[in-house]
């Protein structure tokens, strides 16, 4: 009990602390403009030279696809600096000096990094539903609209938010260095999420599987192929029906791994985090420490 | 309550030795930490805090070892580091439950000690406010107001008037003296006056080594008979301190007034009251001086 106290009040300071800023808005903002540029059919999905239906189905896996993607680029940038704020301000030697234990610690992070994170899910999620309401067919069906949104982009943004935290906690990882290892580490595992079921990270490998078989039913001409890129509606002229993931118990456990993932990799980054302990911290955090304290 | 200090000492990466042999036994009172910058007081701050363990030696809190239980005094801690700093978009109110969470109080005990707190350090008006917009000294006030959440047994302020303008360090002195009482107040400073005003005792350190632990009169006694004022020409002033340990000096029409320490006093010179000032920088220059209180 005394742990859940703990992990929220961190996660509810340090959400507070970053959703009031202006960078904070100005992130969100790009969400929102993720979604415009869905409707206005700048991002496309496409199958070959289809597309699906506007059902609720389609939009909720489109957007869940964006926020996917677009969040593992770029959302681990976004939310790396917690426990860096934490060393430069010294509020991390006040909690150096209560009973916090170093996993409370990074498991709170990962929580905050994760509301952040889900915060800007949620407005695709909420862009989704007006998407429905201006341009679908047929009334909002909610779970075929939001589970993308639950099952398919939150697992990814938990386990973006632990990467991020860990990342943080690595002396050789905090910096340029890291930013760069991150980047070829999740573009590698985006590019294994469509080739290899069984580590399906992005989702995307179960929507090509799904709507592949609509598909081949339907044209045995097709050939796997899905696309989702800035560009036109143009090539996918084509619609067909879709309506959405049949969760089975067996999908739902294999997007949950990807929370118990985003735990283990807190644990890791538990380990390795130094406490805040002045003996352990980076020369480069100790130096923009005298910069602040000189200001 | 006691605190006891046995043999500690903390040398960094790369053999910098910060802290050495260093020991002390501490009662309920405010003992003033004094000692130069680089003295080894924030490294000394550091580990009886916890946040970093010592290199050599042990520390007790009534009894128990805390390199090896840190926990068991981390309960009852208050700490306020060096160069406190906070969420600039968090108000008052906000940081404190925040920090009163980590520190294990339930909902209902914090936000009657945050009323509280926030009545002591004068701040219930600003409460809503965000803190990035708060001067310096008011930050130092939350900075206080957190360390206090939990009623510390042992209460740890790392140079905290640094920064402050002379109304909100008088303030703050004024305030520490309040909270001392039936707890160990560990006020670390370089700034002689910040413990002239509230410490029951004082401890020297330099080169990162206890110099000397007494009370401020076993302190004012060194250098008593031994502070003069001498007026000398002010283009003289340089060679009378090469020859004179001086603590302070002014200029007047007559020549500049300057404040000597010394056994015996310079031709002409009148004998003043000893300072803490004037003791402290005796005890720092006559290594001796410590080791004989």
């Amino acid at each position: 009990m005394r742990t859940f106290h703990v992990l929220y009040h961190m996660a509810r300071a340090d959400f507070l602390e970053r959703v009031r800023r202006y960078s904070f808005l100005l992130t969100m903002g790009f969400a929102g403009l993720l979604a415009i540029g869905v409707y206005r059919g700048e991002i496309v999905l496409a199958l070959g030279k289809y597309h699906g239906t506007y059902n609720s189905a389609w939009f909720g896996a489109f957007l869940a696809l964006v926020a996917t993607t677009f969040l593992s680029l770029v959302g681990f940038y976004i939310v790396k600096n917690t426990v860096q704020r934490d060393e430069q301000t010294h509020v991390g030697r006040i909690l150096a000096a209560t009973p916090l234990s170093r996993f409370e610690y990074t498991l709170g992070k990962t929580i905050s990094n994760f509301a952040v994170l889900a915060s800007m899910v949620l407005v695709l999620a909420l862009g989704a539903a007006v998407l429905q309401l201006l341009r679908g067919s047929g009334s909002i069906d909610w779970w075929q609209l939001l589970s993308p949104f639950l099952l398919i982009a939150l697992p990814v943004v938990a386990a973006i938010a632990a990467m991020a935290v860990l990342f943080e906690t690595i002396p050789g990882l905090r910096g340029g260095f890291g930013n760069v290892t991150y980047f070829f580490v999740i573009t590698g595992l985006l590019a294994v999420s469509i080739t290899l079921k069984s580590a399906d990270f992005s989702g995307i490998g179960m929507y090509m599987q799904s709507m592949g078989d609509v598909l081949r039913k339907l044209d045995s001409s097709y050939r796997d192929s899905f696309t989702l890129q800035i560009g036109s509606e143009q090539n996918a002229t084509e619609v067909f029906q879709w309506d959405g993931l049949h969760w089975t118990s067996s999908m739902v456990l294999q997007r949950l791994l990807w929370v118990g993932v985003a735990l283990a990799i807190a644990y890791l980054a538990s380990l390795l985090f130094h406490r805040f302990d002045p003996a352990k911290e980076s020369q480069k955090s100790k130096i923009k420490k005298e910069n602040i304290a000189e200001q | 309550m006691k605190l006891e200090i046995d043999h500690l000492g903390k040398t960094y990466r790369g053999g910098i030795t910060a802290l050495k042999d260093f020991n002390l036994e501490l009662r309920p009172g405010v003992l003033g930490l004094l000692g130069p910058n680089g003295a080894g007081k924030s490294t000394l701050m550091n580990i009886l805090a916890t946040v970093t363990r010592p290199t050599q030696g042990t520390f007790k809190w009534n009894g128990v070892d805390i390199v090896q239980q840190p926990n068991d005094l981390r309960s009852v801690l208050g700490y306020l580091p060096q160069d406190f700093g906070i969420y600039p978009n968090l108000n008052a109110v906000e940081f404190l439950e925040y920090l009163a969470a980590v520190k294990g109080m339930d909902v209902s005990t914090a936000r009657r000690r945050i009323n509280g707190l926030l009545d002591l350090v004068n701040l219930t008006d600003a409460r809503h406010r965000p803190l990035g917009g708060f001067s310096g000294g008011m930050r130092q006030r939350v900075g206080i107001a957190q360390a206090l959440l939990n009623d510390p047994q042992l209460l740890i302020v790392d140079e905290p008037t640094a920064g402050l303008d002379p109304e909100e360090r008088v303030r703050f002195r004024n305030l520490l003296s309040e909270l001392s009482g039936e707890r160990i107040v560990i006020l670390s400073t370089h700034i002689v006056s910040d413990v002239e005003a509230t410490a029951t005792g004082i401890a020297l350190i330099a080169k990162g080594t206890l110099v000397v632990h007494a009370t401020p009169e076993e302190l004012l006694r060194k250098v008593e008979a031994r502070v003069w004022e001498w007026i000398v020409p002010s283009a003289e002033l340089a060679a009378a301190r090469q020859r004179y340990l001086i603590s302070n000096t002014m200029h007047r029409s007559d020549g500049v007034h300057a404040r000597v320490v010394s056994a015996s006093g310079p031709p002409g010179a009148t004998p003043l009251p000893a300072s803490l000032e004037d003791a402290y920088l005796y005890c720092l220059a006559e290594p001796n001086a410590g080791a004989a209180a």
